[in-house]
């Protein structure tokens, strides 16, 4: 009898309760004959179960090795990226220069959040966690240090799960930034008015 | 053994102005230097009751409806009485910034509401625990021991629950009940006496009456919340200097009969705009 459980197919040995008996076997010699109907038999199935089977669990991992490969790359790149960040710091802060840098782990941490790694959706929080230390904000050493960190971090590990999650936001915490954060910071406040000009002014 | 002589008990609507916008946290932050801060089971249970659940309400409904801008503008406006609070969690906490609903996309509303909902999911959790060991020095719990404070929101397979079922007796170990018919019916006479023209004392000593005079009542936290208030104000009592809230009605009398300092904080740069 063939079943399905996890995506994995089985095959039982046929039984009483799983064959269909022949009644004209049944009467003569009591050997058991080929089912008519019904349920076919563990033997003539085998061959192609086997590499139904095959082919799924290899497609399986086809499909875990490319997801892994993406993210292990888009993890080197984003760590590079963070590297870079380094070059720009003037005064404590990135300059305007470094927007480049900025814009190159924004588009990094999109791809991040789009791999197909990890437990449910860790990585995905991951990122969500470094973007809402990073969105909207002038970058300063600390953000730079938490995000060299963060990259690295990810870049060494190959599970990813929740506990992983939870370790990235004790990042936050270890850089001094706040994991509540969500008022903006003095930082990248920038005030403007409008004045008036007046006609003999230049 | 160090005396601490400045001790500064938090009222919730404090607690929530920390982190509701930087400008209250920052005049909020500055007035509290020099200060041993003090929270209590009761004012845990209160930040329970209305941040976290606010929080897990947007991420129930981020998770239910998927649309980030549909969710944000039908809970930011509708009537409930926590829709103020929902704004400020949404353009506060959340930090994720949506175009016009009138313009933006369906794949990328479902992005953002998932973006939010993970942001979330990270948060809540850390939430209650920043109440109970860095919102304030300690949380102050012998006295009432509100076993709903206690608990944790925690997270099922999909949905977040902020853990406040009904109390009844077989699932609570607070001593509530004992506390009002030892402590806060004095209190309740005390105010009774002194007059005031405030409902929610008004609310606050009818319920401690009907607990001493019933050797059977049984309250919930709803009750308990109610009558925060008196319930805070007393399970800081003799270890509290100081009271630090944005109201003033039933504050200024709780601390003149519980002999507390008592700090208005008003914000005067919010209201000359």
């Amino acid at each position: 009898m063939i079943t399905q459980k996890n995506g994995r197919l089985s095959v039982r040995p046929p039984t009483a309760s799983n064959v269909v008996y022949d009644e004209a076997s049944r009467q003569g010699n009591g050997s058991v004959s080929e089912p008519t109907t019904g349920t076919v038999s563990a033997d003539s199935a085998i061959p192609w179960l086997k590499s139904d089977a095959t082919t799924r669990t290899a497609e399986i991992r086809k499909a875990a090795t490319r997801g892994y490969a993406d993210f292990r790359r888009t993890c080197d790149d984003l760590a590079e990226a963070a590297l870079h960040a380094d070059d720009y710091l003037l005064n404590g802060e990135v300059s305007d220069e470094g927007l480049e840098v900025i814009v190159q782990v924004d588009e990094l941490l999109e791809r991040l959040y789009q791999c197909d790694w990890g437990e449910g959706e860790s990585v995905k929080r991951v990122v969500v966690a470094i973007k809402s230390q990073l969105n909207n904000v002038r970058w300063t050493e600390r953000h730079v240090g938490f995000l060299k960190d963060a990259a690295f971090k990810i870049r060494n590990r190959y599970l990813i799960n929740d506990q992983f999650v939870e370790e990235c936001l004790d990042l936050i915490e270890a850089h001094n930034l706040d994991l509540f954060r969500g008022v903006l910071s003095s930082e990248g406040i920038r005030r403007y008015r409008l004045e008036e000009i007046h006609e003999d002014e230049p | 053994m160090e005396v601490k002589t400045k001790v500064a008990l938090l009222d919730n609507t404090i607690q929530l102005d920390r982190l509701k916008a930087g400008a209250r946290k920052r005049q909020i932050d500055e007035l509290l230097e020099g200060f041993y801060c003090v929270g209590t089971s009761i004012s845990l249970l209160e930040f329970k009751a209305t941040y976290l659940q606010e929080c897990i309400t947007i991420h129930n409904a981020l998770r239910k409806n998927g649309r980030y801008t549909v969710v944000r503008d039908a809970l930011v406006e509708s009537q409930h009485r926590q829709h103020r609070l929902r704004a400020h969690i949404f353009n506060n906490m959340l930090n994720i910034f949506a175009p016009s609903s009138l313009e933006i996309d369906k794949e990328q509303d479902f992005q953002l509401a998932e973006e939010a909902r993970l942001q979330l999911e990270n948060v809540i959790p850390r939430l209650y625990k920043w109440f109970a060991s860095e919102g304030v020095h300690s949380v102050l719990s012998g006295s009432i021991c509100c076993t709903r404070a206690t608990e944790p929101p925690r997270k099922k397979n999909a949905a977040f629950e902020a853990n406040l079922p009904i109390c009844r007796k077989s699932n609570k170990k607070c001593r509530v009940e004992h506390f009002i018919r030892e402590r806060a019916i004095h209190l309740a006479d005390i105010i009774r006496e002194l007059g005031h023209d405030s409902e929610q004392l008004e609310a606050t000593c009818q319920l401690f009456e009907k607990v001493a005079s019933d050797p059977n009542a049984d309250i919930s936290h709803s009750d308990c919340r109610r009558a925060g208030d008196c319930l805070i104000a007393l399970e800081a009592e003799g270890q509290a200097t100081h009271a630090f809230s944005t109201n003033t009605s039933e504050w200024a009398l709780l601390c003149g009969i519980l002999d507390y300092d008592f700090v208005r904080v008003s914000y005067p740069e919010e209201k000359k705009r």
